[in-house]
């Protein structure tokens, strides 16, 4: 499923009404993001690394411009559409891992499957897989609240791969982690692009994140900038 | 499929106390539906059994307006006019002991086993011959060998008309299913001869019972002439289904109330599963389920739920149909006519219906959650305070809506005339305008009682008021049903408590005489006349005033002729809707004038100096209406006649009622002891003084509402399972919460007090909102639906108790509420929930 894509933002604006003020997040951004590369957004807190990244999964549109995945316009994309493109071409990190509390390990993992219409036999090979790959094996059984952090955060990030996407976007993976925590998950998501062919797109404020990047960006008053 | 229903199921594993509240809303207004519908087909289904012939299946039956057929008139109508199943009957009412009253039929045996043996049975045939053996025989049916401690062979005494009789039991009413034998198994059958004897109808017969083909009606029509009617075999089983139809669509009415009420429950509990699973939801979305497949979801929880509270409602419904049936049961002999209807008709109708219904509403109920589950944006941070925004957005335009609503309802008040339906239908609108509003409201009182629960309780009253406000998305919804619930208590005893003064003022009115004598011995009973002679000579009766009723049919339809022998000072008593500027009283004693109630005047749209049609001896009469009078005895009306003037116009009419006015100083204990011993112990008769009649009057009143209050407390059981189970909901979400708390040093004392507190507010905030729909209720209630139902207007009373009521009710329904995650929230070790995983 995954293959050479390229994320590109063209003139890109957006902006939110919040507490009856007006504020602008994005304004006239561009960036392009090859592919297969662990990409790191940085910014303060509030700067729109979120927005950013919601942008770039169909969550939200922007208001000007155009953000597209190897020429396809995702904002031109009705709802259905985006819906699908993130089930097969996306998968999602996020700060406060979100698994669903009443599956478990395996099923968590299976449940990306299960939206693909992955064959039973084929979801169940892949699942184990990634367990072992992630030394989980022994926790496919267990509920997410009795995992750790680190390792709930571990098996998002197998979820988020486990269906192939061509693209990840993780918001802050590592936010609420402590630092021996944090170098464990970040051993994992290093090794996604060339493991697993995705492109990595991390928005976060830590600069250990950064120092693993294959390229920085700084977003800052609107603007996305290389550093 | 499977892991995404594992999503949505499994929490009900881990909350089954969610699961349990849901499906019991579901269950409890399934339940009610199905036991009101049955218990309203059992009694329909009985009243057309019961109007059956002997003979089978009649097409039609000739009646007299003079209450009674000469003998002659049954054989002239066979000799001359040939016609094929023709069958005389004489019934009526015979008592076995206090209280044992059974309804005796009469037929010609050889007629009927002569006559067509395709209506019959040959176990009923067989029966019938048992009848020709031996004279002053009776059939009893099967089950009342044991309350009358009779078996065949064995003798009975009976009493009608104030004579005692012995008859012979000669056998028993074959049970079979043939529709005639199930008419037949609630009276006692005899020959014809043997019940003319017991009843006193030497040479008359009560009705014949026909067959006749379509050629037949017509030529049989133009012979029948007044004081002969002939009618249709359906008319009579209609008049008992027309009869009660007021009172069967009330009850129907009250037992979609609490299928509303349990439908809100689920809205309740769908609504707040939704907003716990928010976060679910939207990673849902995000990993990319379809909105359409979200829809599937939540919609197919909420049919798994309506489908396990089918099947506990059913289970309900039919226990309780067993309890109302007899409620029911004797409210209709008390208000219409005698009847007893014990068995329940279990049809597949009545269970479809409720089915329908219950899924219906739940999918109603379930539609809203889903819809705003579909509008969750999938987004990486997800925001409660935004939820909560949005939710302050929706109030606006559900005040629109409820602006809408309240339109409609008014519209649909103004321009639908009398139909009962209409008025239900603007009522449930009404109930939904206050549903829309009252999130709205909820704010602005939570706002307007902040100082004063801040005085009173502290920082307790302050954490409480903030945290209604802060979890409205979720406090909103448990508010709303609760206060629903209240206000339709506090509108039905409104109601009813005005009714009852009404009652009260009116029976002041009316009842000024000391003492009351009735004919006992179901309808059609006499005081003999004799009696009532001897009577009006006993020293201290200063007057008698007597009354009897003449049953006429107009139109297929039966109507009451309420015949008096007053004086004008009596008469003075009655109190007119009219203030006609007339000699009311002249003109109802010396010309062809009649008054009527105001339930007929409402029903049949008349007014005191138009006139109306009725049938009489001498043929079709006009008679001018004199006045219309208040009267709660009859929802169908009355039509009330000068003894003076009936006798113009019929012959012969049975005394069933004296009101005696004792001269001035009268003991009247001393005088009613006296007639009791000289003359009425040997008489069939009931004797009450003034005072009894009046409480007797009222406890009948009260005992027509009992249908009413087990209805009423269903329907709290009902919305207080609702608030349980949302607050709930809300307490345990909010677990860290209290950790914190009690991190920081609340003792769970504290604890206890905080969230008894807010559960005790938000019922408060339910009461208070209930009080002003609870008012409107109350006044569609009295001005459309009782005036619509029944015919009769009351006076509107509002005590300050019911209101009162209404906040203690919401303040216990809601402190009772707490009390379970109170404690499971003081329990809390702080180290627990505070633990990040």
């Amino acid at each position: 499923m995954s293959q050479d894509i390229t994320v590109k933002l063209t003139g890109v604006d957006k902006s939110y009404a919040e507490g009856g003020r007006h504020r602008t997040v994005l304004k006239n951004t561009n960036a392009e993001f090859p592919a297969r590369q662990f990409i790191v957004v940085q910014g303060r807190s509030g700067s729109g690394k979120s927005t950013l990244l919601n942008l770039l999964g169909g969550l939200d549109l922007p208001d000007r411009g155009e953000i597209s995945c190897n020429g396809q316009i995702i904002n031109r994309l009705d709802e259905e559409q985006r819906t699908l493109l993130r089930r097969r071409q996306i998968g999602f990190v996020f700060q406060f891992i979100h698994l669903l509390p009443t599956l478990t390990v395996a099923e968590n993992l299976g449940l990306p499957l299960e939206l693909n219409q992955v064959e039973a036999g084929e979801a169940r090979a892949r699942i184990e897989q990634f367990l072992t790959e992630f030394s989980m094996l022994d926790r496919m059984h267990d509920f997410p609240d009795q995992l750790s952090g680190g390792e709930q955060q571990r098996i998002a990030i197998a979820r988020a791969v486990i269906h192939r996407p061509a693209l990840v976007l993780a918001d802050e993976p590592t936010g609420n982690l402590d630092r021996a925590t944090e170098r464990q998950v970040l051993a994992v998501l290093e090794q996604l692009p060339e493991a697993h062919n995705v492109t990595v797109i991390c928005a976060t404020h830590s600069p250990e994140v950064a120092a693993i990047a294959d390229a920085v960006y700084q977003l800052d008053g609107g603007g996305l900038q290389r550093v | 499929m499977k892991l995404r229903l594992y999503v949505f199921s499994r929490r009900y594993l881990r909350h089954p106390w969610q699961l349990i509240l849901g499906i019991t809303g579901i269950a409890l207004g399934v339940g009610v539906v199905l036991a009101i519908d049955l218990t309203n087909a059992s009694s329909e289904r009985a009243f057309a059994i019961a109007n059956q012939s002997v003979a089978g299946r009649i097409t039609h039956q000739i009646v007299s307006t003079t209450g009674s057929i000469d003998e002659a008139v049954y054989v002239d109508l066979r000799m001359r006019h040939g016609l094929r199943v023709l069958v005389p009957v004489v019934e009526g009412w015979i008592r076995t002991g206090p209280g044992e009253t059974y309804r005796l039929l009469g037929f010609d045996p050889v007629a009927v086993l002569g006559g067509d043996q395709a209506l019959t049975s040959p176990a009923l045939n067989l029966a019938v011959v048992n009848l020709l053996r031996q004279r002053g025989s009776i059939l009893l049916p099967e089950h009342l060998l044991q309350p009358l401690q009779a078996e065949p062979g064995a003798s009975l005494e009976v009493t009608a008309n104030g004579r005692t009789q012995t008859l012979t039991v000669a056998g028993l009413i074959p049970a079979d299913k043939a529709l005639q034998s199930q008419a037949l198994s609630s009276v006692i059958i005899t020959d014809i001869s043997t019940a003319q004897t017991v009843l006193g109808m030497q040479g008359r017969l009560s009705r014949i019972d026909l067959v006749l083909e379509a050629a037949e009606v017509d030529r049989l029509a133009s012979v029948i002439t007044l004081p002969l009617q002939l009618l249709t075999a359906a008319a009579r089983g209609n008049a008992m289904t027309q009869m009660t139809r007021a009172f069967r669509i009330n009850l129907t009415a009250l037992s979609l109330l609490a299928l509303v009420i349990g439908a809100f429950l689920i809205y309740n509990t769908m609504t707040i599963s939704v907003l716990q699973r928010r976060e679910q939801i939207a990673t849902l979305r995000t990993l990319g389920l379809l909105r359409s497949e979200l829809l599937f979801l939540i919609l197919g929880e909420a049919l798994l739920l309506a489908c396990a509270g089918l099947i506990c409602g059913t289970g309900l419904g039919v226990a309780l149909s067993h309890y109302l049936i007899k409620l029911a049961s004797r409210t209709i002999s008390d208000l219409y006519f005698l009847n007893e209807v014990r068995a329940i008709y279990l049809n597949g109708w009545s269970f479809g219906k409720a089915a329908l219904l219950g899924l219906g509403a739940t999918l109603l109920a379930g539609y809203f959650p889903a819809r705003d589950a579909l509008n969750i944006a999938p987004e990486l941070t997800r925001s409660r305070s935004r939820l909560e925004r949005h939710t302050r957005f929706r109030q606006r335009r559900q005040i629109f809506i409820a602006v809408l609503t309240a339109v409609m309802a008014a519209v649909i008040l103004y321009l639908s005339d009398k139909s009962i339906v209409a008025g239900f239908t603007a009522l449930a609108l009404i109930i939904m305008t206050f549903a829309l509003l009252s999130p709205a409201l909820l704010v602005v009182l939570i706002k307007l009682a902040r100082p004063l629960l801040s005085i009173l309780f502290g920082l307790t009253g302050v954490i409480a008021v903030r945290s209604v406000l802060a979890g409205l998305s979720r406090t909103q919804v448990a508010v709303t049903a609760l206060a629903i619930a209240i206000s339709a208590t506090i509108g039905v005893s409104i109601m009813i408590g005005s009714f009852r003064l009404s009652v009260q003022d009116w029976l002041a009115g009316l009842l000024q005489a000391d003492i009351y004598i009735a004919a006992e011995n179901g309808p059609a009973a006499a005081i003999d006349p004799q009696l009532v002679a001897h009577i009006r000579k006993q020293p201290g009766i200063a007057r008698i005033a007597t009354a009897g009723w003449r049953d006429l049919w107009l139109d297929e339809a039966p109507q009451q002729l309420l015949v008096r022998n007053l004086d004008e000072e009596i008469f003075s008593h009655y109190r007119f809707r009219d203030n006609a500027d007339t000699d009311r009283w002249r003109q109802f004693t010396t010309t062809d004038s009649v008054i009527v109630s105001e339930s007929y005047a409402y029903h049949h749209n008349v007014k005191t100096g138009d006139r109306i049609t009725l049938p009489t001896d001498k043929g079709m009469q006009a008679f001018t209406v004199a006045g219309v009078y208040v009267d709660y005895s009859s929802d169908q009306g009355v039509i009330c006649m000068y003894s003076d003037i009936h006798a113009r116009w019929w012959s012969g009419l049975n005394v069933t009622s004296l009101s005696l006015y004792l001269a001035p100083s009268q003991d009247s204990a001393a005088v009613l002891r006296k007639l009791h011993d000289d003359l009425l112990n040997r008489y069939d008769l009931s004797v009450r003084s003034n005072r009894s009649l009046r409480e007797l009057s009222l406890q009948i009143f009260d005992r027509t509402f009992v249908i009413t209050e087990v209805l009423r407390v269903l329907t709290i059981i009902i919305a207080f399972t609702g608030i349980l189970g949302a607050l709930l909901a809300i307490q345990l979400e909010r677990g860290r919460e209290f950790g914190v708390l009690r991190a920081f040093g609340m003792t769970p004392r504290d604890l206890w007090k905080l969230v008894l507190s807010e559960s005790g507010l938000m019922g408060a905030m339910a009461g208070l909102i209930a009080m002003p729909l609870g008012i409107t209720l109350a006044a569609v209630l009295i001005y459309v639906i009782n005036r619509r139902s029944f015919g009769w207007s009351m006076d509107f009373v509002l005590s300050p108790q019911y209101l009162l009521s209404a906040m203690v009710l919401g303040v216990a329904a809601g402190i009772l509420a707490g009390i379970y995650p109170a404690w499971r929230m003081a329990a809390i070790l702080p180290a627990q929930v505070l633990h990040d995983e």
